[in-house]
């Protein structure tokens, strides 16, 4: 039942300053104008300070926003070292520079971390987990502002944090059971992070406490830059990505990211690590489509040790569940660039579902279809023995792909050799062009028995 | 060549309007924020109607032009109104796409001072946020300009079905684009990006012309892109002659009544459809009326929970409803995704792309989809419909539909789930499916075409 927006008096400001000193260059009476119903406008006089734009988000919460009543928080340029925990509904988080207008955490600078278990410039979730009391966060959106982890201060290893996270990080161990948000919309952001860029964990129930469907997220727009993984998907969800690109540098040469704790990093663009648990009731329950993305994913020797991946799109579940996910890829632009001088995975994509029961599904399914996808060793360093590939399937019995209409270049300078494709499992393709050139002298290899 | 802007020295704002108009904040952060061309508008409360509308008035009282446009900054708030642009070389503009809502509800009053009366006769008026018209009704043959209008990160919210009876009611739209009905008009681009669109029955509507009496010129031109839209019926309908580009949209339409701040209770025995294009033309430049759909995603899900009866009608991603003879339009689809998850204990057409009528000839090359993905899923097991990823429904006798490297997914919890079905031609290549029903969930090859 539609319920009436609230008709409302003028009422005066409400400003929010980082220390409340006077030398600001704004506000000023056009700001105190600036100011109407429900929505707030954050400056930032200087770096040093902390909490500036969660204030502002406490103060949306207090006043219980509503799809009918719902708050704007508008950042204005400037660089906000805080962790924010938006854990209100009906609010929406937008700048007017998406390139520096910057959130960020540092826990070299301090004041980036009165949690300190909380690295990600902004989480997205609702703070009560119990059941059945938890409230859904939802009808979030986020635009034009840019979110920077800049340091995690350990590097690979360290807290595995985003620039912008949603959801609760224990649910995939098995703990939590909720729907801790829905109905997100990201556009127009710039999002860094020393590890990842976007941090997305879904529900592992179904059912609670809305609707039996699983959060659901629209990315549109964004760049996304980090060390690590772009993207990184756990649990239950229904994804919408469209027209986002992804610059994975292991090298450090992300703006204004700490290089000095990037060591070792696997690298990869979009990162699918288990799936859902939760009883299927509508089919497909979990799914991901990328429409227009790109990942672009480069490492060389800076990289530390090399362990782990340089790949572009991983999905990857070891958790126990008869669920699946479906994941589906449509004009997507996969680069990856390697120069490291020693063993590591690379693949443009890399489908393993290794559950550790064993257990077998027949409902997980990717398609790949009209996807470019280059694969590039460049280190020349004997060393360098793994074979580059532009797909590689793999998993347990049952999982499946189909892959078509591709085109795909694979080169490997090193001692490894170049595939276009590799498969343990059932995949069924069609119209894929692709060339590949090794080591031994640039030849054209045949495409692998599939 | 380039046409320089002309040098002005900073001027108080065009507030003619709104000098003793609180609602639009004429005080001194007004003259302080409006520069050349610039008005800023806020809104003090949500009673207020016709804040925008007062702002768009004094905007093209400047008379606009190509080298001296206007330009609208909403602020965030809730602007309960109903908004004509009848002019040309302004934008409107917002920075929260969320919370910059431009709506109507008849429930509230004041949603409407413009609009088109029911046909019944009776005061209703029908509730479009926002309406892009041509600068004149016609009332002769000639040539009424509109265009260079350029809409630009808001959200626009019809929130309400004015008569109250969802379906069958009198269409409208959260955004119309109107080009003056049978009467041609000269229309420079419209343009609308990065905008939140909701709709209860159409989010965005676009009526085209019908007649086109000089030769060379072309119908209108609609540049549609980075928008997300949410609706319980049709994201984005055009209707007439109309040259419509859709490039990396995102529609989410649910019947269920799940799209945040619509009025659920007025959702019932839906059609649905993603993008729509109901050409009408009886001009001779045919041509020239065209779909133009690039790496748009349309997620479509429903169920018996709100929809009600769907007996007979359809949901599908893209619906080609060719109903008026004469000429008929160009479709070219590329990079699409039509993902549509129902669960309905209903008959009623399930399609990714469906032609629902054609009723002209479509020569090879007219209507073609080209890389592009369609899922469609019946969950219920009482539904007894078939689902089909491209169906053919009805077109002219000699009709070619191209489909050239595309993929298909169907599945069936209770009738039979089919690739294609068509009773014309359908030159196909690199078209990859599976489908499975009901009967034993295998894949099944493509069907006859």
């Amino acid at each position: 039942m539609a319920t009436s927006p609230p008709l409302k008096a003028p009422r005066p400001m409400i400003d929010i300053y980082g220390d409340g000193s006077s030398d600001l260059f704004w506000p000023n009476d056009a700001e105190a104008a600036l100011n109407n119903h429900n929505v707030i406008h954050v400056h930032q006089p200087r770096r040093t300070s902390y909490g500036v734009i969660q204030r502002a988000v406490d103060r949306v919460k207090a006043a219980n926003p509503t799809p009918e009543d719902p708050w704007t928080i508008v950042v204005h340029p400037g660089f906000y070292c805080e962790a924010i925990m938006l854990d209100a509904s009906n609010v929406s988080l937008v700048g007017l520079d998406p390139f520096n207008t910057c959130i960020y955490t540092d826990p070299n600078q301090g004041a980036a971390n009165a949690d300190t278990n909380r690295r990600d410039p902004l989480t997205i979730r609702n703070m009560d987990t119990a059941l059945p009391t938890a409230t859904l966060v939802e009808n979030v959106g986020i635009h034009n502002l840019r979110f920077s982890n800049r340091n995690n201060g350990k590097g690979e290893g360290g807290p595995p944090t985003a620039g912008l996270f949603i959801g609760h990080r224990p649910n995939i161990l098995g703990h939590a059971h909720t729907l801790p948000w829905n109905n997100v919309t990201v556009s127009g952001c710039v999002i860094d992070g020393v590890h990842d860029a976007i941090q997305m964990f879904g529900t592992t129930a179904e059912g609670f406490p809305q609707t039996s469907r699983p959060p659901l997220l629209f990315l549109q727009n964004n760049l996304f830059r980090c060390c690590h993984d772009a993207y990184t998907v756990k649990g239950d969800m229904r994804v919408v990505s469209t027209s986002n690109r992804s610059w994975v540098n292991a090298n450090g040469q992300i703006p204004w990211l700490d290089d000095s704790r990037i060591s070792g990093w696997k690298a990869t663009g979009f990162h699918l690590n288990e799936g859902s648990q939760g009883i299927v009731a509508h089919n497909p329950f979990v799914f991901v489509d990328s429409n227009g993305d790109s990942f672009f994913v480069e490492a060389s020797d800076n990289v530390g040790t090399g362990q782990g991946n340089v790949t572009g799109v991983l999905i990857y579940a070891n958790f126990s569940n008869p669920d699946a996910y479906r994941t589906r890829w449509i004009d997507t632009v996969v680069r990856v660039e390697c120069a490291y001088p020693g063993s590591v995975v690379l693949n443009g994509f890399q489908l393993l579902e290794q559950r550790d029961t064993g257990a077998v599904s027949t409902r997980d399914d990717h398609v790949i279809r009209g996807a470019m996808i280059d694969v590039h060793q460049r280190s020349t360093d004997p060393l360098a023995t793994s074979d580059a590939i532009g797909i590689d399937i793999g998993g347990n019995v049952g999982s499946e792909a189909e892959v078509m209409d591709c085109m795909i270049n694979v080169s490997n300078a090193g001692a490894g050799a170049a595939y276009a494709m590799r498969a343990t499992r059932t995949v069924y393709r069609a119209n894929i062009f692709s060339k590949q050139s090794n080591a031994a002298g640039g030849t054209y290899l045949a495409m692998p028995t599939v | 060549m380039a046409i320089e802007a002309p040098t002005k020295s900073p001027r108080p704002p065009a507030d003619a309007a709104r000098g003793s108009d609180a609602y639009l904040e004429p005080n001194r952060v007004e003259a302080l924020l409006s520069n050349n061309n610039v008005l800023h508008v806020h809104q003090p409360k949500r009673s207020t109607d016709g804040t925008i509308q007062r702002a768009v008035d004094t905007a093209l009282a400047q008379n606009p032009s190509i080298e001296d446009p206007w330009t609208i900054v909403v602020h965030p708030g809730f602007y309960n109104e109903a908004v004509v642009i009848n002019g040309q070389h302004i934008s409107l503009v917002g920075y929260d796409p969320s919370n910059t809502v431009i709506y109507t509800d008849p429930k509230q009053g004041a949603y409407s001072v413009h609009g088109t009366q029911y046909p019944d006769g009776t005061t209703k008026w029908m509730g479009y946020p926002l309406t892009i018209e041509a600068e004149a009704l016609p009332v002769f043959l000639g040539e009424y300009p509109m265009g260079h209008v350029n809409v630009h990160g808001l959200r626009f919210s019809n929130r309400h079905n004015p008569d109250g009876t969802g379906e069958g009611a009198p269409n409208h739209a959260a955004i119309l684009v109107k080009s003056g009905g049978s009467i041609y008009n000269t229309v420079d681009p419209i343009t609308i990006s990065n905008c939140i669109i909701d709709g209860t029955e159409h989010a965005v509507e676009i009526l085209g012309t019908l007649y086109d009496p000089i030769a060379y010129k072309a119908p209108p031109l609609i540049h549609f892109y980075n928008n997300l839209v949410r609706t319980a019926h049709f994201g984005l309908a055009a209707y007439g002659d109309v040259r419509l580009r859709s490039h990396g949209n995102q529609f989410w339409i649910n019947s269920d009544g799940d799209i945040p701040w619509q009025d659920s209770d007025r959702i019932k025995a839906w059609k649905t459809g993603g993008i729509v294009h109901g050409s009408q033309s009886a001009g001779v430049l045919d041509t020239l009326s065209f779909l133009e759909s690039h790496g748009d995603s349309i997620f479509m899900e429903g169920s018996d929970a709100k929809i009600g009866t769907m007996s007979g009608d359809y949901a599908a991603g893209v619906v080609i409803n060719e109903a008026a003879s004469g000429s008929a339009i160009e479709v070219a689809i590329s990079g699409l995704v039509v993902r549509a998850v129902m669960d309905i204990a209903d008959s009623f057409t399930l399609a990714g792309f469906y032609v629902l009528n054609g009723t002209n000839v479509w020569a090879a090359g007219r209507c073609k989809i080209f890389n592009s993905m369609f899922e469609v899923h019946q969950v219920n097991a009482a539904g007894p419909t078939d689902v089909v990823g491209i169906n053919i429904a009805a077109v002219g006798a000699g009709d070619v539909v191209e489909v050239a490297n595309c993929w298909i997914d169907g599945t069936n919890a209770n009738g039979t789930a089919y690739a294609m079905e068509t009773g014309e031609t359908i030159n196909r290549a690199n078209v990859y499916s599976r489908l499975s029903n009901a009967a034993g969930g295998t894949y099944g090859a493509l069907a006859t075409v």
